[in-house]
């Protein structure tokens, strides 16, 4: 849905957000890193040009599923997915506003209110950084990349070599089905594994994963790091869980020199441990 | 959809049979086992950073997951009395036990159930649910060891055993399995991927002190403790004072006790000296548990003729039922061994340092 990009967009950046971009634009910088993952970014070689924030409020679908089936809701699955995307897309936005390079540090927040019982808000935050040399860092699609690494991680990463090209993820919302009745009482007493229920746990990963590698594999990376797998019911009962699979794609850097980290030394800390 | 059963497996004998890796978790391999192929994993930066200096190189986060349906856990049986229904003779002593001297015997009596409820204190292991954790992680472990073996991986780094909740139903147990798959850049002779359940950063310092993983060792054991009725009695008496809870005492003792028993004989059979990493963690729940009937064999349950052909049902419980705390304890680590030949890394240098 999101696939027509146009780099001058500014639809869904609010007013007061273009005028607080207007403002970053002219030098001043906003940042949440702290100090020293602001410390080791700009040793990189890398400036924060701001804060960008991207948010989506969206309202899911409803779907039904029988009691005893087992199946993805696509409804809903495309529902988180699609909120997460345009959060996303619109930070983006905002980062290519400030002709940056990508966006480190990104948390995406799900944020529910009282005045919407059915209704998420889907928050992307995330600081902009820019090349200070202007070597282009943009990923292969020529957007601004995304990460969810920190300052350190950034560093670390960009000293092996690598450098990441995008926020993967992959979501998949499973009704897990009941059993039914004759099933349940036919197996009692002893220790069996309910094939259902671990098929069905086990497909709705899977499939969350694997979304998140088609997504790597569009981007033309070499791989994901930091992969996360968290499971959520977000209120919609104990029997429909949503698999969210979030990790971040790297390529090799072009100006890549075989470089590698130093051997670590071990170090015996002397501090305490307090 | 359906699960692929292994090319080794047996016939399927009941209604639980290991179904093996899942047809979707084939189809997600096979995009990251071929050559100019992605990789995931689940390392952070840091472990990334540290794998590459290392050698072994990143292919897919691997994953493996079972859920299962505890048994019904009874208290152990005691020992039967002198049946005092049935005579040998008469009846259905076929089946019931008979000793030398023509003693038939058969279900615990009711002087027996009263000095088990009011007198004796129970601690015990409780086997089916200690079972039940143990099939649900070996089979996640097995399938996570399956997908591992499909891109071709020599290892497992960074394992993660998580025990889920689902609320799926009453009794049920999940078990999760996490890591992710790596290959070394000298092709080696196992046939099995090992798994660790170590960080990257622990198996670097690990191997640079000459020592090296040999796999994931894992228990789980379940304990039960109840006072019985005098001691509760008693002890509502003396409600002011500080007593020891002894029955709990002893069953959490008996746990660890087991755990250590049975990590040690995974260890050996894993051809480990030793285990690190271990993470214990523990959770205790009040319950309600039935004792287990005398007649245990399958023939001796069910229905039955007794003294003039009067029928009678014997049930794989009795009429008693206690309340305690059960305790369910799971330990994991990961064995380890010194490597053939390899030397031992040079002690640390200390510095004194400011941490900002």
């Amino acid at each position: 849905m999101t696939n027509e990009y146009d780099p001058t967009s500014l639809e869904g950046v609010p007013e007061s957000g273009r005028e607080r971009l207007e403002q970053n634009r002219e030098g001043l910088y906003t940042s949440d890193l702290s100090v020293n993952e602001f410390l080791l970014v700009t040793q990189a070689g890398f400036d924060p040009v701001g804060l960008v924030v991207g948010s989506s409020i969206f309202h899911t679908g409803f779907q039904v599923a029988g009691p005893t089936a087992s199946q993805e809701m696509t409804v809903l699955s495309e529902a988180m997915y699609s909120a997460r995307h345009l959060a996303m897309t619109r930070m983006e936005e905002e980062a290519d506003q400030l002709d940056a390079d990508g966006i480190v540090g990104v948390r995406l927040d799900i944020g529910r209110y009282e005045w919407g019982p059915n209704m998420a808000e889907f928050i992307a935050i995330g600081t902009a950084v820019k090349h200070r040399d202007g070597v282009l860092h943009r990923a292969p699609n020529g957007r601004p990349f995304q990460s969810d690494l920190s300052g350190q991680e950034f560093w670390t990463l960009l000293r092996t070599g690598h450098r990441p090209v995008g926020m993967v993820m992959g979501s998949c919302v499973y009704h897990v089905g009941r059993r039914g009745p004759l099933k349940t009482l036919g197996q009692t007493g002893r220790n069996v594994e309910l094939p259902n229920f671990t098929q069905a746990l086990y497909d709705a990963r899977e499939l969350a994963m694997q979304r998140m590698q088609t997504e790597a594999k569009e981007l033309g990376a070499e791989g994901i790091v930091g992969v996360s797998l968290t499971e959520r019911t977000h209120g919609w009962g104990s029997h429909v869980i949503e698999f969210f699979a979030l990790g971040t794609a790297i390529i090799r850097s072009e100006d890549a020199d075989g470089s590698e980290i130093e051997p670590p030394v071990p170090v015996l800390d002397l501090n305490d441990r307090r | 959809m359906g699960f692929r059963r292994h090319d080794g497996d047996a016939e399927p004998e009941a209604a639980d049979v290991d179904p093996g890796l899942s047809e979707r978790a084939h189809d997600r391999l096979e995009g990251l086992s071929g050559a100019g192929a992605i990789f995931t994993s689940g390392l952070s930066v840091n472990e990334f950073a540290l794998l590459r200096g290392l050698g072994p190189e990143p292919l897919a986060q691997v994953m493996g997951a079972s859920v299962v349906r505890t048994g019904w856990q009874y208290l152990p049986a005691l020992q039967p009395g002198i049946a005092s229904y049935v005579t040998a003779g008469f009846g259905a002593t076929a089946t019931l036990r008979q000793d030398r001297w023509g003693n038939a015997y058969g279900e615990t009596s009711r002087a027996q159930i009263r000095s088990y409820l009011w007198a004796t204190p129970v601690v015990c292991r409780l086997e089916t649910i200690s079972d039940a954790w143990s099939l649900a992680r070996r089979r996640a472990v097995a399938r996570l060891t399956d997908e591992a073996t499909e891109v071709g991986a020599d290892a497992v780094v960074g394992v993660s055993l998580q025990r889920l909740d689902h609320d799926l139903g009453r009794r049920t147990v999940e078990y999760v399995v996490n890591g992710t798959a790596v290959r070394s850049s000298t092709p080696n002779e196992r046939a099995e991927p090992v798994l660790t359940g170590l960080s990257v950063q622990d198996y670097f310092k690990l191997l640079r002190a000459g020592q090296e993983p040999v796999g994931l060792v894992a228990t789980t054991v379940a304990t039960f403790a109840s006072p019985s009725r005098d001691t509760r009695i008693r002890r509502a008496r003396r409600f002011r004072s500080n007593q020891e809870l002894t029955e709990l005492s002893r069953a959490f003792r008996l746990a660890r006790d087991s755990i250590r028993e049975d990590l040690r004989g995974q260890i050996a059979r894993a051809g480990g000296v030793g285990v690190v990493g271990v993470e214990i963690s523990q959770s205790i729940r009040r319950g309600k548990l039935s004792l287990a009937s005398a007649l245990r064999s399958p023939e001796q349950q069910g229905w039955g003729r007794g003294r003039f052909g009067v029928p009678y049902y014997v049930s794989g419980r009795m009429e008693a039922e206690r309340h305690g705390w059960v305790i369910t304890m799971h330990a994991a680590g990961t064995a380890i061994r010194p490597i053939a030949g390899g030397g031992s890394a040079p002690a640390p240098r200390t510095e004194t340092r400011l941490r900002l």
